[in-house]
């Protein structure tokens, strides 16, 4: 009995590593493989205070969470300037950095000899010894665990964890400060492994180094792929699997000596077998999703309209300058890469309420044009004024919330996010995207989560692809998710839109929709300015077209001027 | 002073053996894309099947061709077997990168399953010591040296000036290009997975014969070799050699300084400040971006 | 006939490019392929080329089905292909570009490195240069003479005088026309410098929004002066 016992508070113990570490893994799409530091930062500070200070249970905890936090604050910071396989390296480095202080740290860790005789918990005057008083404490704090990470995912932070993870780029330039993002989630892991780490060190009443190693921290990896990354469903079955397995040793008379090595042989295979067979996991991020919608209603708040032709025109905002003035001004740039100058002296505006056409030949340096004025790129000189203000050289997600957005030619869509949590994400001013407020949600935060369902499901109606709102976004077609991309884009309430070829790779069939939902945008006190190579859909958008060579406006007029001009024409096509 | 130079030759030494295993790493990462933790057991396993040469009566030059070989076959094995389907079905490069983490473990188990994890030492080496100008080092140390200076030139003179070693560096530069003017990029990775895994399987055998060996040396040395590669710059076989011997420099220098238990977390506070400072390594290319 | 497509559909992942091209070329004449960027001709050299899959349709070479064939096959077989901007290793030297060019036959024969040598002398005096640091039109026509290392039959040229100036895009055209001449290598070229690709080619395909609009005599075409209708 004790021992099925001490199975289960294992498992719980996992599912608390496993869930945390699914946030960093699963959620965000950080991949940094140190979370046995956490864990053991978590379980040294407790015990370290219990032994020393003769500090209970609850302030150890309080004390490894804050430990665990900064470090994870720490370790985000080489974190956030590397991703990918350099990640890897860089957490596994730190890992060991960690572990090397457990072990090295004589004075205090006692090195290898560790801490003999953590005092065994006492909480509110109860003193827990039996294993069953463990077992019921685990799984509260399990429960407590999992409950919270999961209020965190459901929101609106959660949202953008997931954004982050599909496609950085695309989430700076729907305003959001993804830096700020990555630190917390850092933080939120780190300590919810420190709680384990707190809880493990009560229990066994002894730490020492080698229960934080690099091994564990694969381990714990391999706890949140078994079972499904972006589930947190997933982690706990993860954890159960392989905890689980390798007890079944047990009972098949296994030498004691192997017994170790055999345990990691069988994880080390099922990270590979599953990498080959099911790189999505046991209970993977949608698995759980209903094939049609339908479970949960369209209909958010019953008596709110969303549809598209009762969506407020957006009201031009009071601040507007003077009708006449451009909304955007772009005076000088000037860009180069290495010699090559893709901006040379930019000038241009952009009058409020009307569709620009930028077009010119292969590296005129339209593009060039779009990712500087969003602050993706510093122009080497230059200005940009927004409405007047000198906006020149912010970070793109300080662009973004002026109320400039911008869509890429290669879409960069949030591909296993459903369609409207797509547009969801894009909305404004969420205040669900605070850390305390994701956690504490009150009346208002959910009226306002209401609102900006219906201002998503209208944005998804305008396009559309109403019906698709429960879809995975890589599951659309092609035209689909152009169409989803032009939804995004509108749901941020921009006043500008800076479009990178939004017909490119459609069909003829369907670019003429795309141009019909274009041509609303004005109305809806839209300024758009659109790259396009197609001189048709130029011809059918806009009033005025910007002529770019060599990384400068060489001519601005109507369509029709533009290519009634002999000398443009030998630019365009030679002579 | 002689404590100096001193730790200057076991810089050197370390840092030699270092770069075998980090080369060969960086030659198979910068070709094929892959992040190869599994070179590790290949490199372990090298020593391991000289040590199983060797309890069968095989001489030790002998034994130390079975262990090189043996490591060979380990390598494009698992190209084949693992590597090679998760290409097919375009896994991401993490993807690649777990399932080595994952075959890493297995094998390292399982050597120490079939030689048990006490540190197993290849006897037979005519080690003698020398002492020259007040340093001190063995035959042994000069061996490593030589050994891994051969082998690294050999690499270099091989890329440089054969045919297919030409052909390897055309997939690293440009693995479209390649396919454009018809090289069989499938069998360029196997040459390249052989070739990388018989010349780090050298490195384990000398410390073998040195030191010792464990089942769990691979780890360790594969996350030295990743660190030389990233210090050195990805894509680059000499960036990676030198990466590799400031990582063994820094580790016997700092004992002046810190204690030497220190050293696993001195090889990585270099990779921290290379990350920090420039993140395109000494020499390389910048990395790819990748994701799961 | 050297080179047939029939009724060609293709794209990436999701994304379809190609909503039915047909075109041929004929053995030794030069073809031009032009239209807006985004309509389709880089996706059509790379399915006529084997390095994309076909979705639907037929490509057809010599005679020969050849839909979906290897590009190391078609390489052989004298179908070459120089992409856009990048057509060379930058790493390695220009004599090694050379070698590489011929690697499907074995080891580099001396005498074809020299016949390109002599059609573009400068890069004699480089051939030990590293291929990255040459000048942009050096590395455009290494990447000429890299394609011409095997004799193709059919050479399929994307964009060539991207990124060059003015005087060297003549230059780099000229050295097309002068391989037309002397190799009698028939050409697919695909140019945005329009007027001057129509200079050099006999026929030309336009194409708009993945399919071909309109198939004229170049010579014609460039006394058209409403260009801009045919974009």
């Amino acid at each position: 009995m004790d021992y099925l016992v001490h199975v289960a508070i294992n498992i719980a113990l996992y599912a608390i590593l496993g869930v945390s570490f699914n946030l960093l893994l699963g959620y965000t799409g950080l991949f940094a493989v140190s979370h046995a530091a956490f864990f053991g930062i978590g379980a040294y500070a407790s015990a370290l205070l219990a032994l020393h200070a003769g500090w209970g249970f609850l302030w150890g905890m309080a004390l490894g969470i804050v430990v665990a936090g900064l470090v994870g604050a720490v370790i985000a910071l080489p974190a956030l300037r590397v991703s990918g396989d350099y990640l890897v390296i860089v957490s596994f480095g730190l890992q060991i950095i960690v572990f090397s202080v457990m072990l090295n740290w004589q004075d205090v860790t006692r090195g290898v000899a560790g801490l003999p005789g953590i005092p065994r918990p006492t909480l509110l005057g109860w003193k827990l010894t039996t294993p069953s008083q463990y077992l019921l404490l685990f799984l509260v704090v399990a429960g407590l665990c999992v409950w919270l990470a999961r209020r965190l995912t459901r929101s609106p932070f959660g949202r953008v964890l997931k954004a982050i993870r599909e496609d950085e780029v695309a989430t700076q330039a729907l305003g959001k400060n993804i830096t700020r993002f990555k630190v917390l989630v850092f933080v939120v892991a780190g300590a919810l492994a420190a709680v384990a780490g707190n809880l493990y060190a009560h229990y066994v009443t002894f730490i020492n180094p080698f229960s934080f190693t690099l091994e564990e921290s694969i381990f714990i990896m391999a706890v949140v792929i078994v079972g499904g990354a972006g589930n947190l469903w997933g982690s706990l079955l993860g954890a159960a699997v392989l905890v689980i397995m390798p007890e079944s040793l047990r009972f098949l008379q296994v030498p004691p000596t192997v017994s170790g090595a055999i345990r990691q042989i069988i994880y080390g295979l099922l990270l590979v077998l599953f990498m080959r067979f099911r790189p999505q996991g046991l209970w993977g991020e949608h698995a759980a999703r209903p094939a049609a919608p339908g479970r949960r209603s369209l209909e958010a708040t019953p008596g709110e309209s969303w549809r598209a032709a009762e969506l407020a025109p957006v009201s031009t905002p009071a601040a507007v300058p003077a009708s006449g003035q451009p909304l955007l001004e772009v005076r000088g740039l000037t860009k180069a890469f290495g010699g090559i100058r893709a901006l040379s002296n930019l000038s241009l505006t952009l009058p409020q309420g009307t569709i620009t056409g930028l077009i010119g030949p292969n590296g005129a340096g339209k593009t060039t044009a779009f990712n500087v004025i969003t602050g993706f790129l510093p122009p080497d000189a230059g200005a940009v004024r927004y409405r007047g203000e000198e906006i020149t050289g912010l970070t793109p997600y300080r662009v973004a919330r002026l109320g400039i957005a911008r869509s890429f030619q290669d879409l960069r869509l949030f591909q296993r996010m459903t369609v409207l949590d797509n547009v969801l994400v894009a909305r404004p001013g969420q205040s669900g995207e605070r850390l305390a407020r994701a956690l504490v949600r009150g009346r208002r935060a959910r009226m306002e989560e209401a609102r900006n369902l219906n201002a998503a499901l209208a944005y998804l109606d305008f396009v559309q692809l109403l019906s698709r709102a429960h879809e995975i976004a890589e599951n659309l077609s092609y035209p689909e998710q152009k169409l989803l991309a032009l939804a995004r884009l509108l749901a941020t309430e921009a006043e500008l839109l800076l479009l990178d070829e939004p017909t490119a790779g459609l069909a003829p069939t369907t670019v003429g929709d795309m141009l019909a939902l274009i041509r609303k945008l004005p109305e809806r006190g839209k300024t758009v300015c659109i790259i396009e190579h197609n001189l048709d859909v130029i011809k059918g958008l806009s009033e005025r077209v910007v002529f770019l060579d060599g990384g400068e406006a060489i001519a601005t007029g109507a369509p029709e001027t533009i290519m009634a001009d002999p000398q443009l024409a030998d630019i365009y096509f030679g002579r | 002073m002689d404590l100096f130079a001193q730790l200057l030759v076991n810089g050197v030494v370390a840092g030699s053996l270092y770069a075998l295993v980090a080369c060969s790493f960086g030659l198979i990462l910068g070709t094929t894309g892959t992040f190869h933790f599994a070179h590790g057991v290949v490199y372990a396993a090298g020593a391991y099947g000289a040590y199983f040469a060797a309890g069968l009566g095989l001489p030790l030059w002998a034994a130390a061709g079975v262990g090189i070989a043996g490591a060979a076959l380990l390598g494009t094995l698992i190209e084949v077997v693992v590597y090679r389907p998760l290409r097919r079905i375009a896994a991401s490069p993490l993807v690649i990168l777990i399932a080595s983490l994952g075959t890493l473990i297995v094998l390292e188990n399982a050597i120490a399953i079939g030689f048990s994890t006490d540190a197993k030492v290849l006897e037979g080496f005519p080690r003698k010591g020398i002492v020259l100008g007040g340093v001190g080092f063995t035959t042994l140390h000069v061996t490593m040296v030589a050994v891994s200076l051969v082998l690294f030139l050999g690499l270099l003179a091989f890329l440089r000036w054969t045919r297919r070693g030409k052909a390897i560096r055309a997939v690293a530069n440009s693995p479209e290009m390649a396919e454009i003017v018809g090289i069989d990029t499938a069998r360029v990775f196997l040459l390249v997975f052989a070739l990388g895994s018989a010349m780090a399987a050298p490195a384990a055998i000398l410390i073998m014969l040195d030191r010792g060996a464990t089942p769990d040396m691979g780890m360790d040395a594969i996350l030295i070799a990743a660190i030389a590669v990233i210090v050195g710059g990805i894509g680059s076989v000499p960036g990676a050699a030198l990466g590799a011997l400031i990582i063994g420099l820094a580790q016997n220098l700092g004992v002046m300084k810190i204690p030497s238990e220190w050293q696993a977390a001195i090889a990585f506070g270099v990779l921290l400040l290379v990350v920090i400072l420039r993140p395109r390594g000494l020499v390389g290319k910048k990395l790819r971006r990748a994701e799961i | 006939m050297i080179l047939e497509a029939l009724d060609l559909v293709a794209g990436y992942g999701k994304k379809e490019v190609l909503h039915g091209v047909s075109l041929r070329v004929e053995a030794g004449e030069i073809v031009g392929l032009i239209g807006h960027n985004g309509a389709g001709k880089t996706t059509l050299l790379r399915v006529l080329f084997g390095l994309l899959p076909v979705q639907r349709g037929e490509v057809r070479y010599a005679g020969r089905p050849i839909t979906g064939r290897r590009p190391a096959l078609n390489v052989k077989d004298g179908l070459s292909f120089v992409p856009q901007g990048h057509g060379i290793f930058t790493d390695l030297t220009v004599r090694e570009n050379l070698e590489l060019g011929g690697h499907s036959l074995g080891e580099a024969d001396p005498d074809r490195v020299a016949a390109i040598y002599n059609l573009f002398p400068i890069l004699m005096g480089r051939r030990d240069q590293r291929a990255g640091t040459l000048s942009g039109g050096q590395q455009q026509m290494l990447a000429l003479g890299l394609a011409l290392m095997l004799r193709p039959k059919l050479l399929l040229l994307d964009e060539p005088s991207l990124g060059l100036a003015p005087i060297l895009v003549q230059r780099v055209l000229e050295s097309v026309v002068e391989i037309n001449r002397r190799f009698g290598t028939a050409v697919l070229l695909v140019e945005q410098n329009v007027k001057q690709a129509l200079r050099i080619a006999g026929r030309v395909y336009v194409m708009k929004v993945g399919q071909i609009s309109l198939e004229d005599q170049a010579a014609s075409l460039l006394e058209r002066s409403d260009l801009w209708q045919l974009f």
